[in-house]
């Protein structure tokens, strides 16, 4: 009797650790999260202002858009919040399939667009998707599940080949639009979650080789792209300022001059057609510029808040056997810190100039909507562990 | 399992490992950007949107005495079309105001193109409704002589190139004021996109007013044109001073031009720039230093033969005066009469004596290129070149200078450096006695009753004055065919009088003499100049 109503109290006092561990994550997660979406409707608006009235005629024009899209996440987000994870799990291959079918639709004439010669949307009436970011998430879903399957197998070399044919086929699709950056990222997670689902160190090195390899041969076969990495060393040589080093020597202008403190929130000069892409690929350029340093340094440790949370809620689920939900959620965290690391690393001049969006901060609707939902996918699997 | 979880650990801290050093990495790199690279990005910003901007100083104007303008300023508004005005502006624009038709069928203007010159008032506010990004309306100040090519070799102007001649260079630190400089914040487009903020406030330029009377101005240059073209001579000066107060009322040079024609070529000023042997003008100056140093007595006779020989060279005199007191030397212009006078003074007295009058010294007004004038110091001298010194001839001297001398004897002895400047100061030295003066301006008085210079008379004043005829000087030593006709004078012969001087270059051979040619210029300056000042 005794031991019975220990054995009960300790359970209920697991239990209500494990519960308080949950409610953390569900902090960690929604308080940095909400954080950066406002910042990043706040950025946006200042950003693009000028852009968006030279463009439209309306200045409000991106960040209207860019509202109406995080409505539509929020609507997504109301979804995943409601699909149980295991759902996910038996429906992995519809979304890969799903995916794979819009990358090839990017070939289709008239269906996808094309900007600066890369062809990467696909236009429906005045909004366009981004294939490569829904690819983004369904290879995280498909590739956990995968390993959840697979899990003992992944040693073997059938087990281990297989999704790296998916990857393969992916990445050549999406190279062919061309873009890099996403290839790169996609990889870089897809890899992650091997490494984490435990393939081994060998496989893990002889893979990673064999990707760095790919991308040596991808810059180098491009003119563009060595351009872009000898700009990178130099952007303000007096012969590419205005060419290839053009976007970083702007995009460093805005971080200097945004000093420590900024120039306050809308007086960033950059902004005003200096800095391409500034609302996109290079609004943490901008960000620095108006909010300074320190505001950049506040934009970072909201990431790692939220990523610290996310990974929370990956070891909490891989303490309580879901591996599925586990690597989804690793998956996760690895695919907003590469892709916000690596968006920040571009424009500051640490990597060369590559097209990628900053996670929740930059303007593009298929992004924010993933990004979202797979915020709210982490959140449902957080609060799944409640049940266990 | 438990090798598992381990495994998974260690996997896990792998991937923190890494992720925390990219987090280093990206936040020491943009901590360095900004402590090392700041000062640097940041003038490259500054490089890319700053515009700076000239505020231009209107320029002073310079007046008469009256304030009568002889150069003033004038804002100018032009139109400009930028780059990248788009047809549908233009016309915006066009419908408004009136524009030549040159730009009918542009559609785009691909580089900055000026309008219209000189909008209106009316349009300019139009313009500034319309409110249009691809617009400029540039301030341009424009430069206006009223007086023209009466006075310009002594104004000068302000051209293309900044001030050139005359007043305008010699006072261009004063009139030309300071540019200010305005800055604007302008996008990648190079449109503006701020107002402009005053860096640094422009500095109007001074107003100066001269001591010119634009009325005497006119008289001076009229007759000397006058006097020029009837005698068909090519060139000449006149300077009117007002004795009194050392000012300078008139200072006319021919030929001139028009300093607001564009096309325009330079004149020098010849009462300034030039300086030329002045001859018989030089021998009251020689006869007042005998007089001052009681070397000679005012009612002395001297012989004077018509050929006088000195070291083997003759000099003579149109006629045999016999003898000649020192006034009728002066008079009649006496050759031998001023030879002996020279001999008696000696070297030292004569040459100190042109420099107590100021020759061969800087002139009182600050002109650009004005002349010293020119003598050589010697020491040992032959009694031809000390008889030539004496009346006149082996030194130069500009127009301006002789006139300064003869007004020494119309102000009781008294040498004043003649200003230009309305307010400045008249500094002035004792240089001869008032008695030696008087005697001086009697002599003179003499040279237009019976002398050479009767055609020098005015009509209702007693003046005074002397002629002076010399050859003028070529490489080759002194041309038998070109003259050089002056005559210098005193008007009219009481306190307060006008110092006139008139000399004309080459004028025809029949009639060449200075009495006969700068005289009567001399006497119709004079009598309108002093009835003007109601004398």
């Amino acid at each position: 009797m005794i031991l019975k109503k220990e054995v009960a109290t300790s359970t209920i006092c697991l239990k209500k650790k494990t519960m308080n561990s949950i409610n953390k994550n569900n902090y960690l997660i929604i308080f940095p999260f909400i954080f950066l979406v406002l910042l990043g409707l706040v950025m946006i608006s200042s950003a693009s202002i000028f852009l968006a009235e030279e463009q439209t005629l309306d200045p409000f024009y991106y960040i209207s858009r860019q509202l109406l899209f995080v409505s539509v996440g929020l609507v997504s987000m109301s979804i995943f919040l409601i699909i149980p994870s295991s759902f996910l799990l038996k429906t992995d291959w519809l979304l890969v399939l799903i995916s794979i079918l819009l990358l090839i639709a990017l070939f289709v004439p008239n269906v996808g667009s094309s900007v600066n010669g890369s062809i990467r949307w696909i236009r429906l009436g005045s909004v366009g998707i981004q294939p490569s970011e829904i690819c983004k998430f369904s290879l995280i879903i498909y590739i956990s599940g995968y390993c959840f399957r697979r899990a003992s197998e992944l040693y073997s070399f059938r087990n281990f080949l297989k999704p790296l044919t998916l990857l393969s086929v992916i990445s050549l699709l999406i190279m062919s639009q061309p873009d890099l950056g996403s290839t790169a990222i996609i990889c870089l997670v897809v890899v992650a979650i091997l490494f984490y689902a435990g393939i081994s160190f060998f496989q893990f090195s002889l893979l990673s080789l064999l990707i760095m390899l790919l991308g040596v041969a991808a810059i180098s076969t491009s003119p563009m792209r060595i351009a872009r990495v000898m700009a990178f060393r130099d952007p303000f040589d007096s012969e590419i300022v205005f060419g290839s080093g053009y976007q970083l020597a702007n995009s460093l202008i805005s971080i200097g001059q945004g000093g420590w403190t900024g120039l306050g929130l809308g007086n960033s000069f950059q902004k005003n057609f200096f800095l391409p892409e500034a609302h996109t690929d290079f609004i943490f350029a901008i960000l620095v510029e108006e909010l300074g340093v320190i505001g950049g340094i506040i934009l970072i440790a909201a990431y790692m808040i939220l990523f610290f949370g996310i990974l929370k809620v990956a070891i909490d689920c891989l303490n309580f056997g879901r591996v599925f939900q586990g690597l989804v959620c690793f998956g996760t965290m690895i695919l907003f810190a590469s892709q916000s690391l690596f968006n920040i690393a571009v424009n500051i001049g640490l990597l060369p100039t590559k097209g990628l969006t900053l996670p929740f901060i930059s303007y593009g609707g298929t992004s924010i909507i993933i990004m979202m939902s797979l915020v709210a996918i982490v959140l449902r699997i957080n609060n799944e562990n409640k049940l266990v | 399992m438990q090798r598992k979880n381990k495994l998974l650990n260690l996997r896990l801290v792998i991937t923190c490992a890494v992720l925390i050093i990219s987090t280093v990495a990206v936040l020491s790199k943009l901590i360095f950007l900004n402590i090392s690279d700041g000062v640097f990005l940041q003038a490259e910003g500054k490089k890319r949107y700053i515009k700076y901007r000239e505020t231009k100083a209107v320029r002073g104007g310079i007046y008469d005495r009256n304030n009568f303008p002889l150069a003033i300023s004038i804002v100018n508004y032009d139109l400009y079309a930028l780059s990248g005005l788009n047809a549908d502006d233009f016309q915006g624009l066009k419908n408004k105001i009136q524009i030549s038709d040159k730009y009918k069928t542009k559609n785009e203007f691909l580089k900055k193109t000026l309008l219209k010159k000189n909008i209106t008032a009316s349009d300019y506010s139009i313009i500034k409704n319309l409110k249009l990004n691809r617009i400029e309306i540039e301030v341009r100040h424009s430069r206006h002589y009223p007086l023209g090519e009466q006075i310009s070799p002594l104004i000068g102007f302000y051209g293309k190139d900044g001030p050139q001649e005359g007043m305008e260079k010699s006072y261009n630190y004063l009139l030309s004021g300071f540019d200010g400089k305005e800055k604007l914040y302008k996008n990648a487009k190079q449109e503006i996109i701020s107002k402009p903020i005053e860096v640094l406030k422009e500095t109007q330029g001074k107003d100066i007013t001269l001591t010119i009377d634009s009325t005497i101005q006119f008289f001076a240059y009229k007759y000397l044109a006058e006097g020029i073209e009837s005698n068909n001579a090519k060139s000449g000066s006149v300077i009117v001073l007002d004795n009194a107060s050392g000012e300078i009322l008139a200072i006319a040079s021919y030929p001139s031009y028009n300093p607001n024609d564009p096309m325009r070529v330079i004149q020098k000023n010849r009462a300034l720039v030039d300086a030329y042997e002045f001859g018989s003008a030089m021998k009251p100056i020689t006869i007042s230093a005998a007089i001052e140093n009681n070397i000679l007595d005012k009612n002395e006779f001297l012989d004077t033969p018509q050929r006088f020989i000195l070291n083997n060279k003759v000099i003579t005199d149109p006629k045999n005066y016999k003898e000649l007191k020192p006034n009728e030397i002066i008079a009649y212009s006496s050759q031998v009469g001023a030879s002996k006078i020279a001999l008696m003074l000696g070297y030292d007295s004569l040459k100190n004596n042109y420099l107590n009058f100021g020759f061969t010294k800087p002139i009182s007004i600050n002109f650009p290129s004005s002349s010293y004038g020119y003598m050589n110091f010697k020491d040992n001298i032959s009694d031809r070149e000390l008889a030539a010194l004496g009346y006149g001839y082996g030194f130069e001297v500009s127009p301006f200078q002789l006139a300064t001398a003869y007004s020494v004897f119309a102000n009781a002895g008294i040498y004043k450096d003649f200003i230009l400047l309305k307010d400045a100061n008249v500094s002035h030295r004792k240089v001869i006695s008032k008695k030696s003066a008087d005697f001086i301006i009697d002599s003179l008085s003499d040279v237009v009753e019976f002398g050479t210079g009767k055609l020098a008379i005015v009509k209702g004043f007693n003046v005074g004055g002397k002629t002076s005829t010399v050859h003028k000087v070529s490489s080759l030593g002194y041309k038998s065919d070109s003259y050089r006709a002056s005559f210098v004078g005193i008007a009219p012969l009481q306190r307060d009088s006008l110092t006139i001087l008139v000399s004309i270059e080459d004028p025809n051979l029949n009639t060449y003499s200075g009495g006969a040619v700068a005289a009567p210029v001399f006497s119709k300056i004079a009598e309108n100049a002093l009835n003007y000042l109601g004398y």
